[in-house]
């Protein structure tokens, strides 16, 4: 008795070791509550009106100019109304909005969101980091002094809406134009060519090392032809485990574009920049 | 009892492997984290600088109209000197924070003249200001968080060990003095 309780010590030991390790690195990095925004629409639109304050034709309405500004130029120009802010000022609000949702494209960051407050009567312009420089906050200061203010104050918000999508597109279109989305693609082909060789590599030295075991395994009696087969089939269903770790950081963001509408945000970043004002 | 022997040295050896698999992730993402530190803190600086270049232009623009308010100009341009120089982040908050009331002053006395509110260059410079606030204020922001999340890393059990033994400690914080919570409204 006493003897065999001494053998398994070590084992109790290694067992007690490995689930510390394990919570180890299992020690999660700290995250920040934050009060609750507007889920990013399902299926991806640019327009969304959460007040309620356009009306559905209007809305269809600035969705396709906003489409067109889209395709012509690449930018994701975004409007949102909300009924209120909650307790939060508009410029938290728009920052966190616009990295929730990650308007504009992933390294390009040219995403711009105009965020309108119904109850607070507050807008703002928030810029991606890559449109800091086309779309000065002076210039957004002034598209919301001579296109948006005088039409909300005159009661028509989606006239002021459009009219500043025109002011924008217009200062947009005096560069060269971009399709959507134009070298993302080219990123994740070269991504899926190097999972399929590695995957490819993976099988071959699983398949050598099978049937170097082979001969030494089972016995005499499996035929060469149906050993190979098992050893082949056998092989997808054990990658994953040993591909774990590729799997996660090749997954990569899905921005497929579906024809006529807009598709979808990219993780665009915003620094804080642009211009607010009331009506 | 040999065998024992032998069970005893490979546990010993697993164990050793492990601790040091561990270690060698916990310094990592110490690294990482501290990193993302360093980003941000270099965020909060372009910003700062981004100000720092607003402001002599906004200064001039001010003096066409209100040429006599001498006070607010100087200290102004000691605040700005001072961030010019300022090396730690307790210097730099220090500076910031002198520049803010500086500036909150300007804006009170531009209150003053009506004229200069109608000015087109005035309004672009106060957009681009108003802007630059809200970036500072994001990247100051940012920064804290990323100063928060790599203090608790290192301070945890067991990261704090692995922590020790770097001979890291925690990070600086960018605060805001007393009084001087908000930047400067711009208003106008």
């Amino acid at each position: 008795m006493n003897h065999v309780d001494r053998r398994r010590l070590p084992v109790w030991l290694f067992a007690i070791a490995v689930t510390f390790l394990l919570a180890m690195g299992a020690l999660p990095y700290p995250a920040y509550a934050k009060t609750a925004l507007p889920a990013r629409p399902e299926p991806a639109r640019l327009m969304t009106d959460l007040a309620g304050m356009l009306g559905r034709s209007a809305v269809d309405e600035i969705e396709s100019q906003l489409v067109v500004l889209w395709q012509d130029t690449g930018v994701q120009f975004t409007v949102v109304t909300v009924p209120d802010l909650g307790r939060d000022t508009i410029d938290n609000y728009s920052v966190r909005l616009f990295e929730e949702w990650g308007i504009g494209e992933a390294g390009k960051d040219n995403g711009l969101l105009l965020l309108i407050a119904s109850e607070e009567r507050e807008m703002k312009f928030e810029t991606g980091y890559g449109l800091e420089g086309e779309l000065p906050d002076s210039f957004l200061g002034k598209v919301i002094d001579q296109a948006l203010v005088p039409k909300f104050k005159a009661g028509d918000p989606a006239a002021g809406i459009k009219a500043s999508i025109t002011m924008v597109s217009d200062r947009l279109k005096g560069r060269a134009g971009e399709g959507p989305g134009s070298d993302e693609s080219s990123d994740s082909i070269g991504e899926i060519a190097a999972v399929i060789v590695f995957l490819v590599v993976a099988m071959v030295i699983i398949a050598i090392s099978n049937r170097r075991r082979g001969p030494r395994g089972k016995g005499p009696g499996s035929g060469s032809g149906s050993g190979g087969g098992g050893g082949t089939w056998r092989t997808p269903m054990t990658l994953p485990k040993s591909t774990g770790g590729w799997g996660g950081s090749s997954g990569g963001r899905s921005g497929g574009s579906s024809s006529g509408g807009f598709g979808g945000f990219g993780g665009g970043r915003s620094g804080g920049g642009g211009a607010k004002g009331g009506w | 009892m040999k065998r024992t022997g032998l069970v005893v040295l490979i546990v010993l050896l697993a164990l050793v492997v492990l601790f040091a698999s561990s270690f060698v992730r916990i310094s990592n993402s110490i690294v990482r984290a501290e990193e993302d530190v360093n980003v941000q803190w270099s965020e909060v600086q372009n910003q700062l600088q981004r100000r720092y270049d607003l402001i002599p232009n906004l200064v001039e623009t001010v003096k066409g109209y209100a040429a006599h308010e001498e006070e607010v100009f100087t200290a102004i341009a000691e605040a700005r000197a001072k961030l010019g120089g300022a090396r730690t982040v307790d210097e730099t908050a220090q500076a910031v924070n002198q520049l803010e009331g500086a500036l909150s002053r300007l804006l009170v006395v531009i209150e003053n003249y009506p004229q200069l509110k109608a000015d087109a260059h005035f309004s672009e410079l106060m957009y681009e200001l108003s802007g630059t606030e809200n970036r500072i204020a994001v990247a100051r922001m940012r920064y804290n968080e990323s100063v928060q999340s790599y203090n608790v890393y290192i301070r945890v059990f067991p990261n704090s060990i692995v922590a020790g033994m770097k001979g890291v400690s925690p990070k600086q914080m960018f605060e805001a003095a007393e009084g001087a919570e908000r930047a400067p409204e711009v208003k106008f």
